[in-house]
């Protein structure tokens, strides 16, 4: 009996130990690289990305490229990627969203590469950038002539989008200011359409939307340094817009129970022709069938009558960049690996199949027969803008960010009065600076 | 021949030895303790430090990339004067009250036909097992699209029957968001309740029915003086796991709502992990892990002191 317990025992070691020499010799002369990135799942980028991307271990036989997906929200997603981080374990490469707010953890823990000499040294990207610096500003580089924590890999800007076949249903004129909105909501309901669509599960559409809000009653400082500081008092912008939000909630502007959607259901009530308009990015055009496309044009957002904001202003800059993790970028031949990774991603091949979809591109790539028409609209839009500001939420830190998503829940489902929201919203983001 | 005090004492010297027991010879003991020992280590390692590692972190500042500070227990004092953690707290006992009315009860209810049930009580106690295996972000999903205010089948089936009035979108709404987000996770795990009692009403002696007949009591007595009172060891156990499965609740609402509509479905479970991974407070966060994890032996505590009863002996 023991005899056969210490064979059984043997057996298992022996075992044990060549699984272990096999899986590390299979792969020896290799280097594996780890890339995380968030076009998967029902991304509109996905189809295109994800094989796209399983093609470089073909072409790169030295380099074994391990794929993490990133599903979920953009909290959900920064989260596993401070989790990656404190475990001191970044994949080598990996997409993030830009800004101060949303990379200071990254750059204060040292965890990402600075790039500005790669990106000033390599011939191909030097080309790429030329003239187009100020895609860093504000998104990767966060001081003149400061390090750059990333590159650019899609531009974006946000606007008005609407179906105008709806409008002429409902006979009514696309709104230019808020008031000709409210004027037009009740003619829309009245044919059983819905006004705006909008979702308030994921931190996308409900938080766009208020970003948009702002800029058009306040200044771009004050509303950086309000979500910066909490000191709301001085911008008053804030209560302004809440106060908005909670009005057209009320006047039925927006899909019932939108507060447990998803963006990509909202977009759907647009693209089935049950929504007339929906405020955001570029990142959403993909979500509108060539069909919908075909009837829809691209405005900007509503005025104010008394808003300080600059209406010829649009709200864009990075969408996403890529980061490089700082322990891969030490070791050199993993760097040059990077290298190769790099630019088969950041790559006019790639760009060129995504302006199908409406992603408006870093590079200089020329429309095709099949670039999307509301890209083209977009990008006309975008040209005759004054200038562009990066998204208010790469300025807040994660408490703040956070906060603007559920108390924009709240104004719209009116569980919470826009006075109590900014209260909220002023004590939230005077904590997260504090932290 | 070392000799471990246990019941193989009761025997005297005399009792044969028992294979597996407690009576061995010193180097059986050491093979013992070899296979033993690998998952002692990953219980260790996994379990026990885990749960000294979180303890010690709640004592700290510390956003998971820098280094930790020390700050004594503001962690503990912030959490009981966090008013997220207050309401947090206010919708686990909804949670823990919706289980053991709706759990619990239909469980019962349930267990006690099946045990009436002559025809096919197999296969209804399979029936009712089967959510309890499927994956909670599946039954959240499918939850999700019953309760969608447009094309759900709650709604519709209510405006159907001429109920329209009653449809609302009940996840949106901040009053009926927490009631709706409980309700997969409370009637996903009846099945697995029906099962343990059905094992503790099988245990229970037919004679006890046989002299209840020959009593003549009715079918509501024999439940009521019989059944009820030699199950409730059984029902205990459902209890204390109800109650700890409601303090751990995540997944389902983490699915429907995420929390919101603006934290009205806040569980502690979720706050712990929103202010951990998503505000990167590790050391609040741990404190607020360590607060669920006395609460829930709190509960556990506090229950078998005041409800339990002397073992039952037919």
């Amino acid at each position: 009996m023991q005899k056969f317990q210490k064979a059984i025992l043997v057996l298992l070691s022996v075992l044990l130990v060549s699984v272990i020499s096999f899986s590390n010799g299979s792969c020896k002369d290799k280097i594996t690289l780890r890339l995380a990135y968030i076009y998967t799942g029902g991304h509109a980028k996905a189809p295109i990305y994800e094989p796209y991307i399983k093609e470089f271990s073909k072409l790169n036989p030295d380099i074994n490229l391990s794929l993490e997906p990133m599903n979920g929200g953009t909290p959900d997603v920064q989260a596993k990627l401070y989790t990656y981080a404190a475990g001191d374990n970044l994949p080598d490469v990996f997409i993030s969203w830009p800004g101060p707010g949303m990379l200071k953890n990254f750059v204060d823990a040292q965890k990402i590469a600075d790039l500005k000499d790669y990106l000033a040294q390599d011939k191909l990207f030097k080309k790429y950038f030329q003239n187009k610096e100020y895609f860093f500003d504000g998104s990767v580089r966060f001081e003149k002539n400061g390090p750059i924590w990333g590159i650019p890999d899609e531009p974006y800007y946000m606007f008005l989008t609407v179906n105008k076949k709806l409008f002429a249903q409902a006979g009514v004129q696309i709104p230019k200011t808020y008031e000709d909105l409210k004027n037009i909501i009740p003619k829309f309901r009245a044919k059983g359409i819905i006004p705006i669509a909008m979702a308030g599960k994921d931190q996308d559409l409900n938080v766009c939307f208020w970003f948009g809000m702002l800029n058009r009653f306040g200044t771009d400082q004050e509303i950086i340094k309000g979500l910066t500081t909490g000191d709301m008092e001085k911008a008053p912008a804030y209560l302004r817009s809440a106060k908005a939000i909670y009005q057209l909630a009320g006047l039925k502007a927006f899909p019932e129970g939108c507060v447990s959607m998803q963006s990509q259901e909202a977009l759907t009530l647009f693209d089935q022709g049950k929504a007339a308009m929906y405020y955001g990015g570029t990142w959403y055009l993909g979500n509108v069938s060539p069909k919908t496309a075909a009837g829809c044009e691209v405005v900007p957002l509503w005025t104010f009558a008394d808003g300080k904001g600059d209406p010829k202003e649009l709200l864009g800059g990075v969408a996403v960049e890529y980061l490089v993790s700082a322990k891969s970028w030490k070791e050199n031949s993993r760097r040059q690996a990077v290298d190769k990774l790099l630019h088969y991603l950041i790559n006019p091949t790639l760009y060129s199949k995504y302006l199908e979809l409406g992603t408006p591109s870093i590079l200089n790539l020329s429309y095709t027969d099949k670039t999307s028409p509301l890209l083209i609209k977009a990008d006309k839009l975008a040209k005759s803008a004054t200038r562009m500001q990066q998204n208010y939420d790469a300025y807040g830190s994660q408490q703040a960010n956070d906060a603007l998503n559920n108390l924009s829940q709240g104004l719209l489902n009116r569980s919470i009065t826009p006075e109590e929201a900014v209260k909220q919203l002023s004590e939230q983001a005077k904590a997260g600076a504090a932290n | 021949m070392l000799r471990i005090k246990g019941i193989a004492d009761q025997g005297g010297e005399n009792s044969p030895p028992l294979m597996g027991g407690w009576n061995m010879t010193p180097k059986k003991m050491r093979t013992g303790i070899l296979f033993l020992a690998p998952a002692m280590l990953f219980y260790c390692f996994f379990v026990v430090f885990s749960i000294a590692r979180v303890i010690y972190y709640s004592f700290f500042k510390w956003n998971g990339l820098n280094f930790p500070q020390f700050v004594g227990v503001s962690n503990y004092v912030r959490l009981v004067n966090d008013q997220t953690v207050l309401a947090a707290f206010r919708n686990n006992l909804i949670a823990i009250a919706m289980a053991l009315i709706i759990q619990i009860g239909i469980a019962l209810i349930l267990t006690i036909s099946l045990s009436n049930c002559k025809f096919g009580a197999r296969f209804f106690r399979t029936v009712y097992f089967v959510p309890a295996v499927i994956s909670g972000v599946a039954v959240a999903m499918m939850f999700g699209q019953a309760m969608n205010p447009d094309y759900g089948l709650i709604n519709t089936s209510l405006r159907l029957i001429g109920l329209g009035t009653l449809a609302r979108p009940w996840l949106s709404n901040s009053n009926t968001a927490i009631y709706a987000a409980l309700l997969p996770q409370t009637l996903q795990y009846i099945g697995w309740n029906v099962i343990i009692l059905v094992a503790g009403i099988y245990n229970i002696p037919d004679s006890l029915y046989e002299a209840a007949y020959l009593d003549g009591v009715s079918n509501l007595q024999k439940t009521w003086y019989i059944t009820l009172p030699l199950l409730w060891e059984v029902i205990q156990i459902c209890i204390i796991s109800a109650i700890t499965g409601s303090l751990q609740g995540f997944t389902h609402v983490m699915v429907l709502t995420g929390g919101g509509p603006n934290s009205a479905t806040e569980l502690v479970g979720l706050l712990m992990y929103h202010r951990t991974f998503q505000w990167l407070q590790f050391g609040y966060g741990s404190s607020i892990s360590v607060g669920i994890f006395l609460v829930g032996l709190l509960f556990s505590v506090l229950f078998k002191r005041y409800f339990s009863s002397d073992k039952i002996e037919y």
